[in-house]
């Protein structure tokens, strides 16, 4: 966890210190009162100090451990990998059967349902997509190549 | 399914073109799925009124096959709705609103941002109106009194306004060097918030449409000083050109239709054709002009486009002016 | 006496059977569109008006306005369910309503919502319908220096989050600031942060942030620490589904709190349903006797900003009709639709058009009335949805986060963004890092900084502004004390010990 907490000040140390670089290129002051870059500049520097402070205080201290990863951790990276697929192949099938797709595969994945309620879920979902946010509400949703 | 009757209906044209092939190009090509009608700002706004009245009249008036649907996709002075179209690249399925401000808001944010060289110009609709508008109970009677004020007081003045690096206040640096006077500029998020300060006196004057200050001007609670027009608005019979002051502030404030770039010359020319029979109907005057007191402005692909690049070009010398360009 | 009379006239009008049903089909329309997060009532109102075209402006009015304060009450649903805010005027539920949830209280917490709404409501429409005019034009002094002071005073109420990491609440509070400045700057007109995709031009929106952040961050966790999940199913009893009397007992205080706070917020015209729901939710903690519960469970974590974003909703039609002057997006559409029917609201609307003003008013408590009835019932039937097998509602939970994401601006680009911010929720929340100051950030940032920097442009560069204006001086003064009350207890503790050290 420390060393978790570490890189996690680490990266938002890196974040501070970028928003300064980025924002010293706006105008600072203008005419009257504050440029566009005063607010950043100063977001930037405290970011970067309240950095410094979290990661002296932990490389200082000693804090209670938690362990970062937990046993099931690794199955919440599946569904993210599952999630960036399906948001991959959306485009391409359409909302309303890709999301299906979607809670089909991540019942059976996960849930360890039989394949007939999952089944049973993706064209119930598939079906209320498309009724209600596409026909419906006439939310604009890609429809992929088959168009529906 | 949908793609089958798609390729049945193409398939149809298709062969309706070829047994009925004849003079008028125009005519040959026909939307063949419903038109993507993008307003690139929020609903409620200029824009968005604009598009959702000519969506309303063209099926009314039965002006095109297909229905339009009109969609918002607000954002970043109207450049996130812009970026969406000009990347459709050759899909004659899509089209835009197009106001000035988009072209400058182009201008000023640079790299990555979609200008009017990117999209196919269709046409101009209507030209919008901008007015110099004062609280009811201000100090200053005439257009005249604000410009005595200012000489005396340089850049003490405050002017409310909409989009920094846009419509009022490059309308405003113009007006500012032909009078020799410096106002100080308000920019505000929207129309409702200018008016808003300016009923609560945090602003001197604001810049604005009619439909922005009208109720409130029925009202008696503020009143128009001066016009940026070449001629007074039936409107306001009593409201001075600032032209007519001496100061020649003249601001083409179009509205139009573009769509992305590559579509098909023949797709360009019966969008042109439909909305040059919508700007003629009635419906059209009294439904959209009238009710939101704009002034007919016609202008085909050619002259529009025209008037796009001249504006470009005259926005971009004020900019630089205003150290919003380098 | 002329109220009565007012009040007649319009219960009259909105009493007739064919505006009842236009009521009713707002409400229920409103409900509906509130529970999807990415299309709220300016989109849902937009798309309603072509249709309106020949109908009476008044029955159409009704409907938008059922849409309107019915989206609150949809909102609520999603955010207590599946921690998907349904609206950014739900947020603050989720933070306490969801907690309720996997405690088995989402049924109470659905009630005290619907309950303290309808409260909240009622007493802002009598005080609408009473003061308008008048509270309309308090509200125009209300400008950019005003605005500023307002927000420095919510950021001062953060320091409520202190928690055992103060520092990261700073930092939390930081990066919403930043994502708030990500876009054209309003004020120059220049980009900040865009690095050149003219998709960020816009900024990123507050529901593709929220939707990642709440919604699918949750999956994450959840996944992670599945006896959450397990503990909503055991516990599901119907008659956990209502409210206890000491539940009531926690909340009715925090409703009244919650609907002034709402009321006051929402008749400024930049005011805002949903910086409503974040300052009453600030305040409550603020007046709490343990705030240590909040974010935990509270109920009065949900009855507060429910009840504040409702009477929000119904006092931000005071600019609209008294002045004619937008105070929110949806009172802009609905400005637009006056323009359609040939209509100027304004002042003189009051006197051109009573019966619509009138009809208007009277039709929100019958609106109020069914949207209390249609919630009650169909609490149950919602909350049942939470027997579903997990897989199943975290199913749900992606549908409709991406789908809300996309439907913001009809942009995919906007779902990636959504799945990014879910990666960094799930991060901040495994170190530690608060969420909801982040969002305050998010909410606050832009009026914040645009107002500071307005006002000094009207003032000429001159910081007095802040301090001549009563209205400003007030909330300046509350904001130093609030950043300097850690100090003060501090330095009032070690008073209390020194006195009882020597006895």
């Amino acid at each position: 966890m420390r060393i978790a907490d570490l890189i996690g000040g680490v990266v938002v140390l890196i974040l501070g210190v970028a928003v300064i670089y980025f924002s010293s290129q706006l105008e600072y002051y203008s005419e009257f009162g504050p440029g566009p870059g005063f607010l950043p500049l100063w977001i930037g520097i405290i970011i970067t100090a309240g950095a410094i402070y979290v990661i002296i205080n932990l490389l200082t201290k000693h804090s209670r451990t938690r362990e970062f990863f937990k046993p099931r951790t690794k199955l919440g990276l599946q569904i993210l990998i599952t999630i960036i697929i399906t948001f991959l192949v959306l485009p391409l099938l359409g909302f309303s059967i890709g999301l299906a797709l979607f809670i089909g595969v991540t019942m059976r994945m996960m849930g360890k349902h039989r394949w007939v309620p999952c089944g049973l879920t993706a064209i119930v979902t598939a079906i209320g997509i498309r009724l209600i946010f596409i026909s419906w509400l006439t939310i604009p949703l890609p429809r992929g190549l088959i168009g529906w | 399914m949908k793609m089958n009757k798609l390729l049945q209906v193409t398939a149809m044209v298709f062969l309706m073109i070829l047994i009925f092939v004849s003079g008028a190009r125009a005519a040959d090509w026909k939307p063949s799925k419903p038109i993507e009608f993008v307003a690139p700002f929020a609903p409620g706004g200029g824009s968005d009124v604009l598009a959702r009245s000519i969506a309303s009249i063209i099926e009314g008036e039965k002006l095109c096959p297909v229905p339009l649907l009109v969609v918002n996709k607000a954002g970043g002075s109207g450049l996130v709705g812009t970026t969406a179209v000009a990347q459709q690249k050759g899909d004659p399925h899509v089209l835009l609103t197009y106001i000035p401000g988009q072209a400058q808001a182009a201008l000023v944010a640079g790299k990555g941002a979609p200008t009017f060289r990117d999209l196919t110009l269709i046409c101009g609709l209507a030209l919008d109106e901008q007015l110099i508008v004062v609280k009811a109970d201000s100090r200053f009677k005439t257009i005249q009194d604000i410009i005595a004020e200012a000489k005396k007081r340089p850049a003490e003045l405050t002017v409310g306004g909409t989009g920094a690096g846009q419509d009022d206040q490059i309308c405003q640096r113009v007006f500012e060097r032909s009078a020799g006077i410096r106002f100080r500029y308000i920019p505000f998020k929207s129309g409702g918030e200018c008016i808003t300060a300016l009923l609560g006196g945090h602003v001197d004057m604001i810049w604005a449409n009619p439909p922005e200050f009208v109720p409130q001007w029925e009202a008696k609670m503020v009143r128009p000083v001066a016009v940026a027009k070449l001629t007074r608005m039936s409107e306001f019979p009593d409201v001075p050109t600032l032209k007519e002051i001496g100061h020649t502030v003249t601001y083409f404030f179009y509205r139009g239709i573009v769509t992305p770039q590559g579509i098909p010359a023949e797709a360009a020319a019966f969008y042109e054709n439909m909305f040059k029979r919508l700007a003629e109907s009635s419906a059209w005057k009294e439904k959209y002009l009238t009710k939101y007191m704009l002034s007919p402005g016609w202008m085909g692909s050619k002259e529009f486009a025209k008037v796009v690049a001249q504006n470009e070009e005259e926005s971009k010398e004020i900019l630089k002016d205003l150290g919003l360009l380098k | 006496m002329e109220l009565l009379n007012n009040l007649y006239t319009g219960f009259s009008i909105a009493l007739t059977f064919n505006n009842i049903i236009y009521c009713l089909v707002g409400v229920l329309f409103g409900q509906i569109v509130g529970v999807l997060p990415g299309i709220g009532a300016p989109t849902a109102i937009a798309l309603l008006l072509p249709l309106t075209y020949s109908v009476n402006p008044t029955s159409a009015l009704i409907m938008f306005a059922g849409i309107y304060y019915g989206v609150a009450y949809g909102g609520t649903l999603t955010s207590v369910l599946i921690n998907v805010p349904g609206e950014s005027s739900t947020v603050m539920t989720c933070v306490d309503g969801y907690q309720m949830a996997l405690k088995g209280r989402a049924g109470a917490a659905l009630s005290v919502a619907a309950i303290g709404s309808f409260i909240a409501g009622t007493v802002s429409i009598i005080l609408l319908m009473a003061f308008a005019p008048a509270l309309a034009k308090f509200a125009l002094r209300f400008g950019p220096p005003e605005y500023f002071a307002l927000t420095a005073m919510a950021f001062g109420l953060l320091t409520v989050f202190g928690g055992e990491q103060p520092i990261k609440t700073i930092i939390s509070t930081m990066l919403g600031l930043l994502i708030a400045t990500i876009g054209l700057d309003v004020v120059s007109g220049m980009p900040r942060f865009a690095f050149g995709f003219p998709q960020l031009f816009g900024g990123i929106d507050f529901i593709v942030i929220i939707c990642g952040m709440f919604g699918i961050a949750e999956v994450f966790s959840s996944i992670e620490e599945p006896e959450e999940g397990e503990l909503v199913k055991s516990k599901l009893r119907l008659r956990d589904l209502f409210l206890t009397w000491e539940e009531w007992i926690a909340s009715r205080w925090a409703i009244v709190r919650g609907g002034i706070i709402g009321f006051l917020v929402g008749i400024i015209p930049a005011g805002g349903i949903t910086t409503a729901s974040f300052l009453a939710y600030l305040a409550e903690k603020r007046a709490s006797k343990h705030p240590e519960l909040f974010g935990h469970g509270a109920i009065e974590g949900v009855a507060a900003p429910e009840s504040a974003n409702n009477s929000a909703s119904i006092s931000g039609f005071a600019p609209l009709l008294a002045l004619g002057v937008p105070g929110s997006p949806t009172t802009a559409v609905m400005l637009a639709g006056f323009m359609m029917w040939g209509i100027r609201p304004g002042p003189m609307l009051f006197k051109t058009n009573p019966d619509l003003v009138w009809g208007l008013i009277s039709s929100m408590y019958i609106g109020n009335v069914l949207l209390l009835l249609i919630n009650i019932f169909l609490i149950p039937a919602f909350v049942v949805m939470l027997r579903l097998p997990y897989t199943i509602i975290m199913g749900f939970i992606i549908v409709f986060a991406s789908v809300g994401a996309y439907s913001v601006n009809n942009n995919f680009f906007d779902v990636w963004l959504m799945l990014g911010f879910a990666v960094l929720g799930y991060l901040m929340r495994k170190l530690q890092y608060p969420i909801v100051p982040l969002v305050l950030g998010l909410v606050l940032g832009n009026l914040s900084e645009n107002s500071l920097r307005q006002a000094l442009l009207i003032s000429g560069g001159s910081f007095s502004i802040f301090f001549t204006r009563p209205i400003s001086l007030l909330f300046v003064v509350v904001a130093i004390l609030a950043y300097l009350s850690p100090v003060i207890r501090w330095a009032l503790k070690g008073l209390r010990q020194t006195k009882v050290d020597p006895a």
